[in-house]
């Protein structure tokens, strides 16, 4: 019993104390049990263990030999590594460690989760505005040259899903100065709609799942863009204005 | 190294040399030396006993002799522990230190009984 016991408590004891002198430490406890029979003396007995404990653990832990892992010579060019010594594992650097665990963990968790709603999480007016700001470098370019036309808007688009054209939500919104625009808009390089002089223009097509290239040619620069907001339609990661 | 974690010498440390002073013994000899010596006030517990031991034995102020009376069985043989030359010159040292503490002690008469 007494043996049982104390093996339990012996295991709390760092690997390096438990190899040198595990069985002398039960051997005593023991000796200790056989001689001091009765109530009371066996009450002491483990009260003095138990006391023994708390003093000595710490003591123990802090001996303890911290693992040595040298690089041992490459075997067939491989990179190989030779542990030293037992490593035992200091119970008083556990909290820390969980703390740390818990906060990569979280850090991993929240990571993952943010680059899942990127697209969603982005400013897509920002985002859309600024590529209308490079096609206004174009238009102007155009309208200097005296080409009568033309900007175009080109987008790589995602859709997360088979998108009808009736669906209620646009697939891109733009809006132009009066008197509104005139052009047409191609996915993937066929036209899907054309439009005259409108001052707010709604994208709707029949696009399937995955990712394709809206183009908006126009006979003047959109003063804003926007993406739908349900989440089915959204930027790839790699836009162009 | 050791000498630093031995200076001062700890308590558990001066009973474990003072009960080897006299001869050779084993752990559990070892603390019920202590036990008697210090009239039933310290009881070495495993922890206690064998990491003051192991401290000693870095500091080669004892050494470790193997119980070849005993059963072959490694597990079941005791080690018993000899105090080294150093070990005894330094018990000598702590109880010579001791000793001019207790004439201190006495000619300030702060000691009272007939055994002091």
């Amino acid at each position: 019993m007494s043996e049982k016991l104390y093996g339990l408590l012996l295991k709390l004891y760092p690997n390096h104390f438990r190899r040198a002198y595990g069985d002398e430490a039960v051997r005593l406890v023991l000796d200790r049990a056989r001689d001091e029979k009765g109530f009371l003396r066996g009450l002491r007995l483990w009260l003095d263990l138990l006391v023994d404990l708390v003093i000595s653990l710490p003591r123990e832990y802090s001996k303890a030999p911290r693992t040595r892992i040298l690089v041992a010579n490459p075997v067939d060019g491989d990179p190989s590594f030779q542990l030293l010594r037992g490593r035992s594992v200091n119970p008083a650097l556990l909290v820390p460690a969980g703390l740390l665990t818990a906060a990569a963990f979280w850090i991993c968790v929240t990571a993952v989760a943010d680059s899942r709603t990127f697209p969603a999480r982005f400013p897509a007016d920002s985002y859309s505005l600024q590529a209308i700001v490079q096609s206004d470098a174009a238009l102007a370019r155009s309208a200097s040259e005296g080409s009568g036309l033309v900007g175009a808007y080109s987008y790589c688009l995602t859709a997360r899903r088979d998108i009808p054209d009736n669906s209620l939500q646009p697939l891109m919104r733009f809006g132009f100065a009066p008197p509104g625009a005139s052009g047409v808009a191609l996915i993937d390089g066929k036209i899907v709609q054309t439009f005259k002089d409108e001052r707010r223009l709604w994208i709707h097509a029949d696009v399937s799942a995955g990712n394709h290239w809206l183009v908006l040619r126009v006979d003047r620069p959109a003063e804003n863009a926007s993406i739908s907001r349900n989440g089915d339609f959204k930027y790839c990661p790699a836009n162009r204005g | 190294m050791p000498r630093r974690k031995l200076d001062p010498l700890p308590s558990a440390a001066f009973n474990i040399l003072l009960a080897l002073a006299g001869e050779d013994l084993h752990g559990y000899a070892i603390m019920r030396q202590v036990e008697q010596h210090t009239c039933g006030r310290v009881r070495l517990g495993p922890g206690t006993l064998y990491g003051s031991l192991r401290t000693l034995l870095e500091a080669s102020l004892i050494e470790e002799l193997e119980d070849s009376s005993g059963p072959k069985d490694s597990a079941e043989r005791r080690r018993y522990y000899r105090l080294t030359p150093a070990g005894l010159k330094l018990v000598r040292a702590e109880v010579e230190s001791l000793a001019q503490t207790l004439r201190i002690a006495r000619a300030k008469r702060i000691l009272r009984g007939a055994d002091v």
